[in-house]
């Protein structure tokens, strides 16, 4: 058995609104999802991790904190109790596929029903001109201890990603 | 050969402990890595302040840059010659319950005996609180100032406290061709 497994792998054809990942076996340690994306939109927009048991929380389940990068500007901030899951950075809003975003996010414990689900983010964003750019470091929280078996990647603001945005969930080992 | 192998996976039972620690690690790996789920029993505190050191070595071989952010304005500071890798957050005592902070440290080739060694650690100590020093994310470049192979890595809380029960280390060795 290897240490580290690919779950799956979702490549778009066509743009879309958001992926998911439903039945995430739940024999690994962790999870970690990497994925490359671009959007259409014109504006930046963040996209949003959504867990679940069963079925994704939409609640007000999820707390945020993080820091940031952006043109000259390093910044901090968080929030609890929202609407919008868990803040996953910024995707410049930029038509230019080559511009695509880089996220990693590590899940640990994703099954053990002792521990509320923390994740960690890191998030960047290359452009080559102001509001283009975009580094960021983040925590989130769902307060759940249920074991997660379903994730759900979309954007606050309505918009797609791209086709060619590819998203990846991979199963960490620990034995 | 596998990429990735187990070295060791601990779960900090009923009680919590007052460390984990890996010894005799070999050195056929090329690269060490450790994920972290963990938390602290430091009382009236959200934030702990954890440690990581080498070797079982305690002279000032240690030297830390962090960026990182527990308000709405990030900075960085430096911590050279110390005994040992500190100021690592994860959650305390005082943080919501059953929350956990998730860690990542990475020692690229640990066992190279022409130079010293870096840890890149990415830690973040999560909560349901917005309320500054109650939070924290950092990001750390940790200075092992030793040209000794790394054998043994011991991660504690910089208090003295212990690690919370249900915390768990995994470490991984990683192999290139």
């Amino acid at each position: 058995m290897a240490v580290i497994e690919a779950i799956s792998t979702t490549y778009l054809e066509a743009d879309a609104a958001n992926v998911t990942f439903p039945s995430i076996p739940q024999t690994y340690e962790h999870l970690q999802l990497r994925y490359t994306l671009a959007l259409n939109a014109t504006v930046n927009s963040y996209q949003r991790l959504w867990l679940g048991d069963g079925s994704i929380d939409t609640g007000t389940n999820y707390s945020n904190h993080y820091m940031t990068g952006h043109d000259s500007t390093a910044a901090a901030s968080s929030d609890t109790g929202g609407t919008n899951g868990i803040y996953l950075g910024n995707a410049v809003g930029e038509i230019d596929r080559s511009w695509a975003a880089v996220t990693i996010v590590d899940i640990l414990d994703y099954v053990n029903t002792d521990k509320n689900t923390s994740v960690m983010i890191n998030t960047w964003a290359g452009g080559l001109n102001a509001n283009a750019d975009y580094v960021y470091f983040a925590s989130g929280l769902w307060d759940s201890t249920a074991a997660v078996d379903t994730i759900k990647i979309d954007n606050r603001y309505a918009s797609n990603f791209l086709r060619g945005s590819e998203f990846t969930l991979y199963g960490l080992n620990s034995s | 050969m596998p990429a990735f192998t187990v070295i060791d996976h601990t779960e900090i039972g009923t009680g919590g402990a007052a460390y984990w620690e890996e010894t005799g690690i070999s050195s056929s790996y090329d690269h060490l890595l450790i994920k972290a789920s963990i938390r602290g029993e430091k009382t009236g505190e959200y934030v702990d302040s954890g440690s990581i050191r080498f070797n079982g070595l305690t002279s000032s071989v240690y030297s830390s840059t962090t960026l990182k952010a527990k308000t709405a304005t990030p900075d960085s500071a430096r911590e050279p010659a110390r005994n040992s890798m500190d100021y690592i957050f994860w959650p305390a005592a005082s943080a919501l319950a059953d929350t956990f902070g998730s860690m990542t440290v990475w020692i690229p080739h640990y066992a190279n005996t022409a130079n010293f060694k870096q840890a890149i650690i990415s830690t973040v100590s999560p909560n349901n609180s917005t309320t500054n020093n109650e939070w924290g994310t950092l990001i750390t470049a940790g200075l092992f100032a030793q040209t000794a192979a790394i054998s043994e890595v011991k991660i504690f809380s910089g208090h003295g406290t212990d690690l919370a029960e249900y915390s768990t280390i995994t470490l991984y060795g990683v192999t290139g061709a």
